[in-house]
């Protein structure tokens, strides 16, 4: 028999190939403390590929994308009590315990998540995350009730068109309502992550309480957000008494639980809302809200001293700043001073910019999350 | 120049091995988040809950406000600090003015008596305090110990890079280490199988089965057909072996060096005949479970079929088409390799081995069982139904079709347990 030249080459290429992926599989197969773990869509049932095992904490692998997807078998199991986590793109991340060897097949049923992303090319790591989520409520003032209010909720397109123009006249737009003479970082626009959590069945409630509430599962998904945006399409009526809910409000529970809401076709309301939320700004009108120094770069001063002295440091004219009061049949004043003129966001959402003296904390707040003041 | 392609090789492997160990895994996300939660009454915090748990953090430097928060670490080292406004006021806004009166926006203030307040923290490995202090960081409000829910979440993650240094048995260096151990097994058997290549080739070169075939052992006492099923075998890719007699192959079996995967047995044979050797063959401990295929010119009596059938795998009438006889061998090969296969799956999806089994052999005994009753009914026709004494043999076949029936009505209620058993786990339902 004649042999080609390049026969014997062949032979130990495929030696050694069949060698290296048997090695292992043999390894594999006379384990006898194994344990198989199935993966799947928890609402088709369909096997999930690329999800991500990890076993007592330890990473264990990604299942594959080719026949058999969904499965992982793990070995060299020890007998107790174990716990898996899986995550996978899209999904909430799962947790099972299972007690071994009584259970070596562990199904695990992954859940889709609710959170989308709104960054064409992703979130950035260090961006200022910002969450929206849609209010099936709203609330009408000239009769003095809640109203169940369905356009988001039966509707995610709208909803997500909603947010997007929001973002794009607020988030996007601060260049324009911010005082040019300070300036914002570079590509400010790049500070933040956009994401919308879309779960019909569980939306939020912009009426219960000042700031509205999210639903239990929510805090569950979103770990991470700084600021958690409750949208509604409209607030109905005009103010009439103080037993109207307000049609804006910001709350902190505590970091990672900051809520603020407002209704998407009132744009400068929405920019208040998120000087309360985003940036730390304070209300700079005289009513019934809550006035501290926010530092650094405040807003409102406890006093004119500290206002002007501040003024003095940052080369603005200290003749700026006043008394927060209000001149009208109500006769108002607080012992709070301001500094940034009228028409001021903080003092008016029908009208304004925002101010000098604001300007700069915006300014502080983002150059922290892209890299630097220009 | 055989030895540089050697030495290539080994390199190109010490680099593939190299490369699978650091690519071949995406890199783990284990990033932590601690979330205490406080109740806020008259200015004092009380704990309610804390714990550990996997996510991201928020960027707690971009809050402001009128309390200080301080990360400290084991021996009070301050790791972090940030600011965050006190739990309770909510600031609402209204957008309409009053009456006409020029009043931009008017305030809504809500205040809880005690709000609960939860902070969210980012697992800083070696944390061990968070204090709150006033916003000078002069006054301590509330101190909290973060040991029990780092040590509640390290009883449940062991393995974690941040449990690891509590417990060095374990963990992902463990793994890290023992992925390492394999791959350098995997080079070293590979080294081990390059110095015994040549063995292998010079083996290859003198002994082309190799591989282990699937043996058949043909029983028949007429040499020309022990030889014609032979080649035909041989031609599809197993091996055969032969015996001219049900004595001789008593005694290959006997032997047991070379048990067959299944036998090809022929009926009318001298001295010994065919169901002879089948009681013998079945009555063995170490032969009773090869598959027997009867391969005879003989016509099947009923009498035969009712003694036997639970004995045999099929009844092949010759002269028989060689796609005829390839068929058969294979499913009977392949029906044992799926009850080898599914009895593990079976075991891990929670059914029991004697209803595995159960269903096994009633499987089969059904499928048999179906093709004897065709043969019979065409030697002696069809059994009329409800009429008994009308003879033996359609006793016989009327008998068997009834058990047949009532072993499918079994089998269909096994069937729908395991199909659920093996539907719920994922696995592929078995088919024989």
């Amino acid at each position: 028999m004649i042999r080609s030249p390049g026969a014997g080459k062949i032979i130990i290429a495929v030696v050694l190939l069949i060698v290296i992926s048997v090695t292992p599989l043999a390894a594999a197969a006379n384990n006898d403390n194994s344990l198989s773990v199935v993966i799947k869509d928890g609402k088709t049932g369909e096997p999930l590929n690329g999800a991500v095992m990890y076993l007592d904490g330890g990473f264990k692998g990604t299942t594959p994308a080719q026949e058999g997807a969904g499965a992982l078998q793990l070995y060299d199991i020890k007998p107790g009590t174990h716990t898996l986590r899986i995550t996978g793109t899209g999904y909430r991340d799962s947790i099972v315990k299972f007690e071994f060897p009584s259970e070596n097949n562990v199904d695990v049923m992954m859940m889709k998540g609710s959170l989308f992303s709104l960054n064409n090319n992703g979130p950035s790591a260090g961006g200022i995350n910002v969450i929206f989520i849609p209010s099936a409520t709203t609330f009408s003032c000239s009769e003095n009730k809640k109203m169940s209010d369905p356009t988001y909720i039966t509707n995610q397109s709208r909803f997500k068109e909603d947010v997007v123009q929001v973002i794009n006249r607020t988030y996007l737009n601060l260049d324009r309502i911010t005082t040019s003479s300070v300036g914002l970082p570079d590509n400010y626009q790049n500070s933040f992550n956009f994401y919308y959590y879309y779960n019909p069945a569980e939306p939020a409630d912009a009426f219960s309480g000042c700031a509205g509430t999210v639903p239990a599962a929510y805090w569950d998904e979103v770990t991470f957000g700084d600021i958690t945006v409750i949208l509604y399409p409209t607030y109905y009526g005009r103010y009439t008494n103080a037993s109207c809910q307000p049609a804006g409000c910001y709350k902190s529970q505590g970091p990672g639980r900051r809520l603020m809401k407002a209704p998407s076709d009132k744009e400068l309301l929405f920019v208040h809302e998120t000087g309360h939320a985003v940036f730390g700004l304070v209300d700079t009108y005289c009513g019934n809200t809550y006035y501290y120094q926010n530092s650094p770069y405040p807003n409102v001063w406890t006093s004119p001293d500290s206002c002007m002295a501040d003024a003095q440091a940052d080369n603005r004219d200290p003749a700026g700043c006043r008394q927060i009061e209000q001149k009208s049949s109500d006769s108002c004043s607080r012992q709070f001073w301001r500094y940034d003129p009228d028409p001021d966001i903080m003092a008016n959402a029908n009208s304004g910019t925002f101010g000098t003296a604001a300007t700069q904390r915006i300014r502080n707040i983002l150059a922290q999350t892209t890299g630097g003041l220009p | 120049m055989t030895w540089k392609i050697l030495v290539c090789l080994i390199t190109c492997l010490a680099v593939l091995c190299l490369v699978t160990g650091v690519h071949a895994e995406p890199l783990p996300d284990y990033e932590k988040i601690v979330v205490i939660q406080l109740d806020y009454h008259d200015g004092a915090y009380t704990e309610v809950a804390q714990h550990v748990r996997y996510g991201q953090p928020l960027h707690l430097e971009i809050l402001s406000g009128n309390q200080k928060g301080v990360i400290l670490d084991k021996d009070l080292k301050v790791m972090k600090t940030f600011y965050f406004m006190e739990p309770g006021p909510a600031t609402g806004d209204m957008i309409e003015p009053v009456g006409g009166a020029v009043v931009p926006l008017q305030g809504y203030r809500e205040t809880s008596a005690s709000p609960e307040m939860f902070i969210t923290l980012p697992y800083l490995q070696n944390m061990q305090t968070f204090n709150i202090y006033d916003a000078q960081g002069t006054t301590l409000l509330f101190s909290i110990d973060l040991t029990p829910s780092s040590s509640a979440f390290c009883m449940d993650f062991p393995n974690d890079p941040d449990c690891i240094c509590c417990n060095p048995t374990s963990g992902p260096s463990q793994t890290g280490a023992t992925t390492a151990l394999l791959y350098l097994a995997i080079f070293a058997v590979a080294l081990a199988v390059l110095a015994i290549l040549p063995i292998a080739i010079n083996l290859r070169k003198t002994s082309p089965d190799i591989l282990k075939k699937q043996t058949i052992l043909i029983v028949d006492d007429d040499p020309g057909i022990v030889e014609l099923f032979s080649e035909l075998l041989e031609r599809q890719g197993y091996r055969s072996i032969t015996a001219l007699g049900g004595g001789e192959c008593l005694d290959i079996l006997t032997q047991k060096k070379d048990l067959p995967d299944l036998i090809l047995l022929d009926i009318m044979m001298q001295p010994m005949d065919g169901w002879e050797t089948l009681e013998h063959i079945k009555s063995g401990a170490d032969t009773k479970e090869i598959p027997v295929l009867m391969l005879t010119g003989k016509q099947l009596t009923a009498a035969e079929a009712k003694q036997y059938h639970i004995c045999i795998e099929d009844y092949i009438m010759k002269p028989v088409d060689k796609n005829q006889l390839y068929a058969a061998i294979e499913h009977s090969l392949n029906r044992k390799q799926n009850i080898y296969r599914n009895i593990v799956l079976a075991k891990k999806a929670g059914i029991d081995q004697d209803t595995y089994c159960e269903y096994a052999n009633l499987s089969k005994r059904v499928d048999v069982n179906k093709k004897l009753i065709g043969l019979l009914q065409k030697s002696y026709g069809m059994p009329e139904p409800g009429k008994h004494g009308t003879g033996d043999a359609l006793d016989i076949i009327e008998q068997m079709i009834m058990n047949t029936r009532s072993h499918e009505d079994r089998l269909e209620h096994l069937q729908r347990e395991i199909f659920s058993a093996f539907t719920a786990k994922g696995y592929p339902v078995p088919i024989w």
